[in-house]
Protein backbone atom coordinates (compact mmCIF):
# COMPACT_ATOMS: atom_id res chain seq x y z
CA UNK A 1 0.00 0.00 0.00
CA UNK A 2 2.87 2.41 0.75
CA UNK A 3 3.99 2.01 -2.86
CA UNK A 4 0.54 2.97 -4.10
CA UNK A 5 0.45 5.98 -1.78
CA UNK A 6 3.92 7.03 -2.93
CA UNK A 7 2.76 6.83 -6.55
CA UNK A 8 -0.06 9.32 -5.98
CA UNK A 9 1.88 11.54 -3.57
CA UNK A 10 4.80 11.66 -5.99
CA UNK A 11 2.65 12.82 -8.89
CA UNK A 12 1.01 15.53 -6.76
CA UNK A 13 4.45 16.84 -5.65
CA UNK A 14 5.87 16.54 -9.16
CA UNK A 15 3.10 18.67 -10.60
CA UNK A 16 4.10 21.48 -8.23
CA UNK A 17 7.88 21.09 -8.10
CA UNK A 18 8.92 20.04 -11.61
CA UNK A 19 8.31 23.55 -13.06
CA UNK A 20 10.45 25.08 -10.29
CA UNK A 21 13.37 22.77 -11.04
CA UNK A 22 13.03 23.30 -14.78
CA UNK A 23 13.07 27.09 -14.24
CA UNK A 24 16.24 26.72 -12.13
CA UNK A 25 17.95 24.77 -14.93
CA UNK A 26 16.67 27.27 -17.50
CA UNK A 27 18.13 30.21 -15.56
CA UNK A 28 21.44 28.33 -15.23
CA UNK A 29 21.48 27.80 -19.01
CA UNK A 30 20.68 31.48 -19.57
CA UNK A 31 23.56 32.44 -17.30
CA UNK A 32 25.94 30.20 -19.28
CA UNK A 33 24.75 31.68 -22.59
CA UNK A 34 25.33 35.22 -21.27
CA UNK A 35 28.89 34.22 -20.37
CA UNK A 36 29.53 33.51 -24.07
CA UNK A 37 29.19 37.25 -24.76
CA UNK A 38 31.89 38.23 -22.27
CA UNK A 39 33.98 41.04 -23.78
CA UNK A 40 36.27 42.15 -21.01
CA UNK A 41 35.12 45.32 -19.33
CA UNK A 42 31.76 46.20 -20.91
CA UNK A 43 29.39 47.76 -18.35
CA UNK A 44 26.33 46.39 -20.14
CA UNK A 45 27.76 42.88 -19.98
CA UNK A 46 28.61 43.26 -16.29
CA UNK A 47 25.08 44.43 -15.46
CA UNK A 48 23.44 41.63 -17.48
CA UNK A 49 25.79 38.99 -16.11
CA UNK A 50 25.42 40.29 -12.52
CA UNK A 51 21.63 40.19 -12.85
CA UNK A 52 21.68 36.65 -14.20
CA UNK A 53 23.89 35.49 -11.31
CA UNK A 54 21.51 37.17 -8.87
CA UNK A 55 18.55 35.49 -10.58
CA UNK A 56 20.35 32.14 -10.44
CA UNK A 57 21.06 32.44 -6.70
CA UNK A 58 17.46 33.50 -6.03
CA UNK A 59 16.14 30.55 -8.07
CA UNK A 60 18.27 28.14 -5.99
CA UNK A 61 16.82 29.60 -2.77
CA UNK A 62 13.28 29.44 -4.19
CA UNK A 63 13.77 25.80 -5.28
CA UNK A 64 14.83 24.79 -1.74
CA UNK A 65 12.13 26.84 0.02
CA UNK A 66 9.38 25.59 -2.30
CA UNK A 67 10.36 21.95 -1.74
CA UNK A 68 9.94 22.59 1.98
CA UNK A 69 6.67 24.49 1.53
CA UNK A 70 5.14 21.91 -0.85
CA UNK A 71 6.02 19.16 1.63
CA UNK A 72 4.12 20.98 4.41
CA UNK A 73 1.17 22.05 2.26
CA UNK A 74 0.65 18.60 0.73
CA UNK A 75 0.72 16.99 4.17
CA UNK A 76 -1.84 19.46 5.50
CA UNK A 77 -4.09 19.18 2.45
CA UNK A 78 -3.87 15.40 2.18
CA UNK A 79 -4.39 14.67 5.84
CA UNK A 80 -6.42 17.47 7.40
CA UNK A 81 -8.30 19.38 4.70
CA UNK A 82 -11.30 17.97 2.80
CA UNK A 83 -8.94 15.60 0.99
CA UNK A 84 -8.49 13.95 4.39
CA UNK A 85 -11.96 12.42 4.01
CA UNK A 86 -10.56 10.31 1.20
CA UNK A 87 -7.07 9.75 2.64
CA UNK A 88 -8.39 8.50 5.97
CA UNK A 89 -11.00 6.21 4.43
CA UNK A 90 -8.53 4.44 2.16
CA UNK A 91 -7.58 1.04 3.58
CA UNK A 92 -4.18 2.24 4.79
CA UNK A 93 -2.79 3.01 8.24
CA UNK A 94 -1.63 6.44 9.48
CA UNK A 95 1.91 5.01 9.62
CA UNK A 96 1.74 4.24 5.89
CA UNK A 97 0.48 7.76 5.17
CA UNK A 98 3.31 9.37 7.15
CA UNK A 99 5.96 7.15 5.55
CA UNK A 100 4.67 7.80 2.05
CA UNK A 101 4.68 11.58 2.50
CA UNK A 102 8.09 11.49 4.21
CA UNK A 103 9.69 9.30 1.52
CA UNK A 104 8.31 11.50 -1.28
CA UNK A 105 9.53 14.64 0.52
CA UNK A 106 13.03 13.17 0.89
CA UNK A 107 13.03 12.14 -2.79
CA UNK A 108 12.18 15.72 -3.77
CA UNK A 109 14.88 17.13 -1.50
CA UNK A 110 17.32 14.82 -3.30
CA UNK A 111 15.83 15.90 -6.63
CA UNK A 112 16.26 19.59 -5.72
CA UNK A 113 19.83 18.91 -4.62
CA UNK A 114 20.53 17.09 -7.92
CA UNK A 115 18.99 20.01 -9.86
CA UNK A 116 21.22 22.49 -8.01
CA UNK A 117 24.34 20.41 -8.78
CA UNK A 118 23.25 20.05 -12.41
CA UNK A 119 22.55 23.79 -12.64
CA UNK A 120 26.03 24.48 -11.24
CA UNK A 121 27.54 22.18 -13.87
CA UNK A 122 25.59 24.09 -16.55
CA UNK A 123 26.73 27.48 -15.22
CA UNK A 124 30.38 26.38 -15.20
CA UNK A 125 30.14 24.32 -18.40
CA UNK A 126 33.41 24.13 -20.32
CA UNK A 127 36.95 24.44 -19.05
CA UNK A 128 35.81 25.60 -15.64
CA UNK A 129 34.06 22.23 -15.10
CA UNK A 130 37.32 20.38 -15.58
CA UNK A 131 39.11 22.77 -13.21
CA UNK A 132 36.45 22.31 -10.51
CA UNK A 133 36.59 18.51 -10.82
CA UNK A 134 40.39 18.63 -10.63
CA UNK A 135 40.30 20.92 -7.58
CA UNK A 136 37.70 18.76 -5.82
CA UNK A 137 39.72 15.60 -6.50
CA UNK A 138 42.85 17.33 -5.21
CA UNK A 139 41.13 18.51 -2.01
CA UNK A 140 39.61 15.09 -1.31
CA UNK A 141 43.04 13.48 -1.84
CA UNK A 142 44.72 15.94 0.54
CA UNK A 143 42.09 15.57 3.27
CA UNK A 144 42.10 11.77 2.98
CA UNK A 145 45.86 11.79 3.32
CA UNK A 146 45.93 14.08 6.38
CA UNK A 147 42.97 12.56 8.17
CA UNK A 148 44.35 9.04 8.03
CA UNK A 149 41.35 7.66 6.12
CA UNK A 150 38.88 9.33 8.51
CA UNK A 151 37.86 11.90 5.91
CA UNK A 152 35.64 9.45 4.01
CA UNK A 153 34.05 8.37 7.30
CA UNK A 154 33.48 12.01 8.30
CA UNK A 155 31.94 12.67 4.92
CA UNK A 156 29.56 9.69 5.24
CA UNK A 157 28.62 10.70 8.80
CA UNK A 158 28.11 14.32 7.76
CA UNK A 159 25.90 13.40 4.79
CA UNK A 160 23.91 11.02 7.04
CA UNK A 161 23.53 13.76 9.65
CA UNK A 162 22.19 16.19 7.03
CA UNK A 163 19.82 13.50 5.69
CA UNK A 164 18.51 12.62 9.16
CA UNK A 165 18.15 16.36 9.98
CA UNK A 166 15.92 16.77 6.93
CA UNK A 167 13.82 13.78 8.07
CA UNK A 168 13.57 15.22 11.57
CA UNK A 169 12.64 18.73 10.37
CA UNK A 170 9.97 17.27 8.04
CA UNK A 171 8.50 15.16 10.85
CA UNK A 172 8.65 18.23 13.11
CA UNK A 173 6.43 20.06 10.60
CA UNK A 174 4.03 17.09 10.44
CA UNK A 175 3.89 17.14 14.23
CA UNK A 176 3.15 20.89 14.38
CA UNK A 177 0.45 20.65 11.68
CA UNK A 178 -1.12 17.68 13.49
CA UNK A 179 -1.18 19.57 16.79
CA UNK A 180 -2.63 22.59 14.96
CA UNK A 181 -5.55 20.60 13.52
CA UNK A 182 -6.69 19.73 17.07
CA UNK A 183 -8.04 23.28 17.36
CA UNK A 184 -11.64 24.03 16.41
CA UNK A 185 -10.64 27.26 14.69
CA UNK A 186 -7.35 28.89 13.73
CA UNK A 187 -5.63 25.55 13.10
CA UNK A 188 -2.70 27.12 11.25
CA UNK A 189 -2.12 29.58 14.09
CA UNK A 190 -1.94 26.70 16.59
CA UNK A 191 0.49 24.88 14.26
CA UNK A 192 2.78 27.95 14.38
CA UNK A 193 2.26 28.02 18.17
CA UNK A 194 3.37 24.39 18.39
CA UNK A 195 6.48 25.22 16.35
CA UNK A 196 7.45 28.13 18.58
CA UNK A 197 6.65 26.02 21.65
CA UNK A 198 9.15 23.41 20.41
CA UNK A 199 11.70 26.17 19.75
CA UNK A 200 11.33 27.48 23.32
CA UNK A 201 11.64 23.95 24.76
CA UNK A 202 14.83 23.33 22.77
CA UNK A 203 16.23 26.68 23.98
CA UNK A 204 15.44 25.77 27.60
CA UNK A 205 17.14 22.36 27.25
CA UNK A 206 20.18 24.05 25.64
CA UNK A 207 20.40 26.61 28.47
CA UNK A 208 20.14 23.88 31.12
CA UNK A 209 22.98 21.95 29.45
CA UNK A 210 25.15 25.09 29.36
CA UNK A 211 24.42 25.73 33.06
CA UNK A 212 25.33 22.14 33.95
CA UNK A 213 28.53 22.43 31.92
CA UNK A 214 29.48 25.77 33.49
CA UNK A 215 29.08 24.37 37.01
CA UNK A 216 31.84 21.85 36.34
CA UNK A 217 35.01 22.77 38.14
CA UNK A 218 38.09 24.02 36.34
CA UNK A 219 39.89 20.70 36.65
CA UNK A 220 37.04 18.72 35.07
CA UNK A 221 36.76 21.22 32.20
CA UNK A 222 40.49 21.00 31.70
CA UNK A 223 40.37 17.21 31.62
CA UNK A 224 37.61 17.27 28.99
CA UNK A 225 39.51 19.79 26.87
CA UNK A 226 42.66 17.71 27.08
CA UNK A 227 40.78 14.59 26.08
CA UNK A 228 39.31 16.38 23.07
CA UNK A 229 42.73 17.63 21.95
CA UNK A 230 44.28 14.19 22.36
CA UNK A 231 41.39 12.39 20.67
CA UNK A 232 40.27 14.93 18.12
CA UNK A 233 39.44 12.23 15.52
CA UNK A 234 37.22 10.31 17.94
CA UNK A 235 35.68 13.57 19.16
CA UNK A 236 34.40 14.47 15.68
CA UNK A 237 33.02 10.96 15.21
CA UNK A 238 31.19 11.31 18.55
CA UNK A 239 29.76 14.69 17.50
CA UNK A 240 28.50 13.39 14.14
CA UNK A 241 27.19 10.03 15.37
CA UNK A 242 25.71 11.64 18.51
CA UNK A 243 23.95 14.16 16.27
CA UNK A 244 22.54 11.39 14.07
CA UNK A 245 21.23 9.44 17.09
CA UNK A 246 19.72 12.58 18.64
CA UNK A 247 17.94 13.49 15.38
CA UNK A 248 16.63 9.92 15.07
CA UNK A 249 15.27 9.92 18.63
CA UNK A 250 13.57 13.30 18.10
CA UNK A 251 12.15 12.05 14.76
CA UNK A 252 10.71 8.99 16.48
CA UNK A 253 8.96 11.17 19.08
CA UNK A 254 7.46 13.43 16.37
CA UNK A 255 6.37 10.38 14.38
CA UNK A 256 4.68 8.65 17.34
CA UNK A 257 2.73 11.76 18.38
CA UNK A 258 1.68 12.50 14.77
CA UNK A 259 0.52 8.90 14.34
CA UNK A 260 -1.45 9.06 17.59
CA UNK A 261 -3.21 12.26 16.51
CA UNK A 262 -4.02 10.81 13.09
CA UNK A 263 -5.38 7.59 14.61
CA UNK A 264 -7.29 8.91 17.61
CA UNK A 265 -7.70 12.67 17.40
CA UNK A 266 -8.70 13.44 13.83
CA UNK A 267 -10.66 16.64 13.65
CA UNK A 268 -11.78 17.05 10.04
CA UNK A 269 -14.23 19.90 9.64
CA UNK B 1 -30.05 -11.22 6.78
CA UNK B 2 -26.76 -10.66 8.57
CA UNK B 3 -25.71 -7.87 10.85
CA UNK B 4 -23.62 -5.22 9.09
CA UNK B 5 -23.36 -2.43 11.64
CA UNK B 6 -23.70 -2.47 15.41
CA UNK B 7 -23.50 0.51 17.75
CA UNK B 8 -23.60 -0.17 21.50
CA UNK B 9 -24.32 2.80 23.71
CA UNK B 10 -22.09 5.24 21.86
CA UNK B 11 -21.22 8.58 23.36
CA UNK B 12 -19.25 11.18 21.53
CA UNK B 13 -18.60 14.63 22.86
CA UNK B 14 -16.70 17.62 21.52
CA UNK B 15 -15.41 19.20 24.70
CA UNK B 16 -18.32 19.45 27.13
CA UNK B 17 -21.01 19.25 24.44
CA UNK B 18 -22.28 15.74 23.64
CA UNK B 19 -22.83 15.12 19.93
CA UNK B 20 -24.02 11.54 20.41
CA UNK B 21 -25.65 10.57 23.64
CA UNK B 22 -25.98 6.81 24.04
CA UNK B 23 -26.67 5.63 20.50
CA UNK B 24 -27.55 1.94 20.20
CA UNK B 25 -28.57 0.52 16.86
CA UNK B 26 -28.15 -2.42 14.53
CA UNK B 27 -28.21 -2.33 10.74
CA UNK B 28 -28.82 -5.53 8.83
CA UNK B 29 -27.91 -6.40 5.26
CA UNK B 30 -30.14 -5.83 2.24
CA UNK B 31 -31.68 -2.56 3.35
CA UNK B 32 -31.70 1.08 2.36
CA UNK B 33 -31.91 3.09 5.55
CA UNK B 34 -32.55 6.78 5.92
CA UNK B 35 -30.67 8.50 8.73
CA UNK B 36 -32.89 11.48 9.29
CA UNK B 37 -32.58 14.41 11.60
CA UNK B 38 -32.23 18.19 11.63
CA UNK B 39 -28.89 19.95 11.35
CA UNK B 40 -26.73 19.34 14.40
CA UNK B 41 -28.63 16.20 15.43
CA UNK B 42 -25.51 14.01 15.23
CA UNK B 43 -25.91 12.40 11.79
CA UNK B 44 -22.47 13.37 10.49
CA UNK B 45 -20.82 12.49 13.81
CA UNK B 46 -22.30 8.98 13.64
CA UNK B 47 -21.20 8.64 10.02
CA UNK B 48 -17.67 9.80 10.85
CA UNK B 49 -17.51 7.22 13.65
CA UNK B 50 -18.58 4.47 11.23
CA UNK B 51 -15.78 5.55 8.88
CA UNK B 52 -13.11 5.76 11.56
CA UNK B 53 -12.75 9.54 11.12
CA UNK B 54 -13.65 9.96 14.79
CA UNK B 55 -13.30 7.66 17.78
CA UNK B 56 -16.16 7.32 20.27
CA UNK B 57 -15.74 8.82 23.74
CA UNK B 58 -17.32 5.61 25.05
CA UNK B 59 -19.28 2.67 23.71
CA UNK B 60 -18.49 0.22 20.94
CA UNK B 61 -19.05 0.31 17.20
CA UNK B 62 -18.40 -2.63 14.88
CA UNK B 63 -18.83 -3.28 11.17
CA UNK B 64 -19.31 -6.98 10.48
CA UNK B 65 -17.65 -7.63 13.82
CA UNK B 66 -14.64 -5.36 13.20
CA UNK B 67 -13.88 -2.12 15.00
CA UNK B 68 -13.17 0.75 12.57
CA UNK B 69 -9.74 0.37 11.00
CA UNK B 70 -8.09 -0.79 7.79
CA UNK B 71 -10.36 -3.87 7.56
CA UNK B 72 -13.61 -1.89 7.88
CA UNK B 73 -12.43 0.59 5.26
CA UNK B 74 -12.48 -2.28 2.77
CA UNK B 75 -16.10 -2.99 3.77
CA UNK B 76 -17.53 0.54 3.87
CA UNK B 77 -17.95 2.81 0.86
CA UNK B 78 -18.33 6.40 2.02
CA UNK B 79 -19.57 9.56 0.36
CA UNK B 80 -18.84 12.57 2.59
CA UNK B 81 -20.89 15.75 2.54
CA UNK B 82 -17.91 17.79 1.36
CA UNK B 83 -16.01 18.00 -1.92
CA UNK B 84 -13.18 15.64 -1.00
CA UNK B 85 -11.44 14.77 -4.24
CA UNK B 86 -8.23 16.38 -5.39
CA UNK B 87 -9.45 18.89 -7.98
CA UNK B 88 -6.38 18.80 -10.24
CA UNK B 89 -6.88 15.09 -10.92
CA UNK B 90 -8.60 13.94 -14.10
CA UNK B 91 -11.67 11.69 -13.97
CA UNK B 92 -9.50 8.89 -15.36
CA UNK B 93 -6.85 9.35 -12.65
CA UNK B 94 -9.32 9.36 -9.78
CA UNK B 95 -11.03 6.22 -11.12
CA UNK B 96 -7.60 4.55 -11.37
CA UNK B 97 -6.84 5.63 -7.82
CA UNK B 98 -10.04 4.07 -6.46
CA UNK B 99 -9.31 0.88 -8.41
CA UNK B 100 -5.77 0.84 -7.01
CA UNK B 101 -6.80 1.09 -3.39
CA UNK B 102 -10.12 -0.75 -3.27
CA UNK B 103 -10.04 -4.38 -4.40
CA UNK B 104 -13.85 -4.38 -4.71
CA UNK B 105 -13.89 -1.49 -7.20
CA UNK B 106 -15.68 -2.29 -10.50
CA UNK B 107 -13.84 -0.44 -13.23
CA UNK B 108 -16.29 -1.36 -16.00
CA UNK B 109 -19.30 -0.22 -14.00
CA UNK B 110 -17.66 3.12 -13.16
CA UNK B 111 -16.81 3.86 -16.80
CA UNK B 112 -20.20 2.70 -18.00
CA UNK B 113 -21.87 5.26 -15.72
CA UNK B 114 -19.36 8.01 -16.53
CA UNK B 115 -19.82 7.49 -20.26
CA UNK B 116 -23.61 7.45 -19.93
CA UNK B 117 -23.31 10.92 -18.38
CA UNK B 118 -21.20 12.10 -21.30
CA UNK B 119 -18.30 13.10 -19.05
CA UNK B 120 -14.90 13.13 -20.72
CA UNK B 121 -12.56 10.87 -18.75
CA UNK B 122 -9.62 13.15 -19.55
CA UNK B 123 -11.35 16.14 -17.98
CA UNK B 124 -10.03 17.53 -14.71
CA UNK B 125 -12.41 17.50 -11.75
CA UNK B 126 -12.03 21.25 -11.30
CA UNK B 127 -13.51 21.88 -14.74
CA UNK B 128 -16.63 19.79 -14.08
CA UNK B 129 -19.87 21.47 -13.03
CA UNK B 130 -20.92 21.05 -9.37
CA UNK B 131 -23.64 18.57 -10.37
CA UNK B 132 -21.29 16.48 -12.52
CA UNK B 133 -18.64 16.49 -9.82
CA UNK B 134 -21.18 15.18 -7.32
CA UNK B 135 -22.24 12.53 -9.81
CA UNK B 136 -18.62 11.42 -10.30
CA UNK B 137 -18.19 11.18 -6.51
CA UNK B 138 -21.32 9.05 -6.24
CA UNK B 139 -20.26 6.86 -9.17
CA UNK B 140 -16.92 6.19 -7.47
CA UNK B 141 -18.63 5.25 -4.21
CA UNK B 142 -21.34 3.11 -5.80
CA UNK B 143 -18.88 1.32 -8.12
CA UNK B 144 -17.51 -0.58 -5.17
CA UNK B 145 -18.94 -3.94 -4.10
CA UNK B 146 -18.97 -2.82 -0.49
CA UNK B 147 -20.96 -4.25 2.41
CA UNK B 148 -22.11 -0.90 3.70
CA UNK B 149 -22.57 2.28 1.69
CA UNK B 150 -22.65 5.41 3.80
CA UNK B 151 -23.87 8.47 1.96
CA UNK B 152 -23.81 11.76 3.84
CA UNK B 153 -26.29 14.26 2.32
CA UNK B 154 -25.90 12.91 -1.23
CA UNK B 155 -28.77 14.96 -2.64
CA UNK B 156 -28.28 18.26 -0.84
CA UNK B 157 -27.49 21.26 -3.00
CA UNK B 158 -28.13 19.67 -6.41
CA UNK B 159 -30.92 20.27 -8.93
CA UNK B 160 -33.95 17.92 -9.05
CA UNK B 161 -32.71 16.15 -12.20
CA UNK B 162 -29.36 15.38 -10.57
CA UNK B 163 -31.24 14.31 -7.46
CA UNK B 164 -33.18 11.76 -9.52
CA UNK B 165 -29.99 10.55 -11.14
CA UNK B 166 -28.32 10.09 -7.75
CA UNK B 167 -31.29 8.19 -6.31
CA UNK B 168 -31.57 5.88 -9.32
CA UNK B 169 -27.80 5.25 -9.22
CA UNK B 170 -28.07 4.22 -5.58
CA UNK B 171 -30.97 1.85 -6.21
CA UNK B 172 -29.50 0.32 -9.36
CA UNK B 173 -25.99 -0.24 -8.10
CA UNK B 174 -26.07 -1.39 -4.54
CA UNK B 175 -25.40 -4.98 -3.86
CA UNK B 176 -28.52 -6.69 -2.39
CA UNK B 177 -26.38 -8.29 0.32
CA UNK B 178 -25.15 -4.89 1.37
CA UNK B 179 -26.90 -2.01 3.09
CA UNK B 180 -27.09 1.66 2.28
CA UNK B 181 -27.22 4.28 5.00
CA UNK B 182 -28.33 7.64 3.63
CA UNK B 183 -28.21 10.75 5.75
CA UNK B 184 -30.50 13.54 4.57
CA UNK B 185 -33.07 16.06 5.57
CA UNK B 186 -34.70 16.03 2.10
CA UNK B 187 -36.99 13.15 3.05
CA UNK B 188 -39.73 13.45 0.46
CA UNK B 189 -37.21 12.98 -2.37
CA UNK B 190 -35.89 9.76 -0.96
CA UNK B 191 -38.77 8.29 1.02
CA UNK B 192 -39.93 6.00 -1.78
CA UNK B 193 -36.64 4.10 -1.87
CA UNK B 194 -36.15 3.65 1.87
CA UNK B 195 -36.77 0.35 3.68
CA UNK B 196 -36.03 1.64 7.18
CA UNK B 197 -35.66 5.02 8.79
CA UNK B 198 -33.72 6.18 11.82
CA UNK B 199 -34.72 9.48 13.41
CA UNK B 200 -31.90 11.11 15.32
CA UNK B 201 -32.42 14.09 17.61
CA UNK B 202 -29.99 15.74 20.01
CA UNK B 203 -27.57 12.86 19.63
CA UNK B 204 -30.13 10.17 20.43
CA UNK B 205 -32.08 7.72 18.30
CA UNK B 206 -35.74 8.60 18.76
CA UNK B 207 -37.16 6.18 16.19
CA UNK B 208 -35.88 3.18 14.23
CA UNK B 209 -38.50 1.37 12.20
CA UNK B 210 -39.46 0.20 8.73
CA UNK B 211 -41.16 2.69 6.43
CA UNK B 212 -44.18 0.37 6.07
CA UNK B 213 -44.53 0.08 9.85
CA UNK B 214 -44.38 3.85 10.25
CA UNK B 215 -47.07 4.40 7.64
CA UNK B 216 -49.24 1.73 9.24
CA UNK B 217 -48.75 2.77 12.85
CA UNK B 218 -48.89 6.54 12.38
CA UNK B 219 -51.09 6.76 9.30
CA UNK B 220 -48.77 9.26 7.68
CA UNK B 221 -45.70 9.46 5.46
CA UNK B 222 -42.18 9.52 6.88
CA UNK B 223 -41.87 13.12 5.73
CA UNK B 224 -45.01 14.12 7.67
CA UNK B 225 -43.90 12.21 10.75
CA UNK B 226 -40.47 13.86 10.55
CA UNK B 227 -42.09 17.32 10.50
CA UNK B 228 -44.15 16.35 13.54
CA UNK B 229 -41.23 14.89 15.55
CA UNK B 230 -38.86 17.73 14.74
CA UNK B 231 -41.38 20.58 15.02
CA UNK B 232 -39.87 23.70 16.58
Amino acid sequence: MVRKLIKYDFSSYLKLLLPVQLILLGIAALNRIIQLFEDGSSTVYNIVFGSSVFLYVVSIIIAIVLTFVVSIVRFYQGMYSNEGYLSHTLPVTPTQHIFSKLIVTMLFYLGTFASIILSFIIVTLGEMNIEIIKATGFLIGRYTEYSDGNFILYLIEFVLLIFVSFISSTLCMYFCISVGQLAKKRKILLAFGAYFGLYIISQIIGTILIIIFSTLNYEAMNRISMWIIENITAFFHIVFIGGIILELVVSLIYFLITRFIMSKKLNLT
Amino acid sequence: MSEILRCDNIYKSYGAKPALNGVTLTVESGKIIGLLGPNGAGKTTLIKLINGLLTPTSGALTIMGNTPGVKTKTLVSYLPDVSYLNNWMTVEKIVAMFADFYDDFRFDLAYEMIERLGIDRKERLKSLSKGNKEKVCLILVMSRSAKLYVLDEPIAGVDPATRDYIISTIINNYNPEASVLISTHLISDIESVLDDVIFIKDGQIVLHDTVDQIREAHGKSVDDLFREVFKW
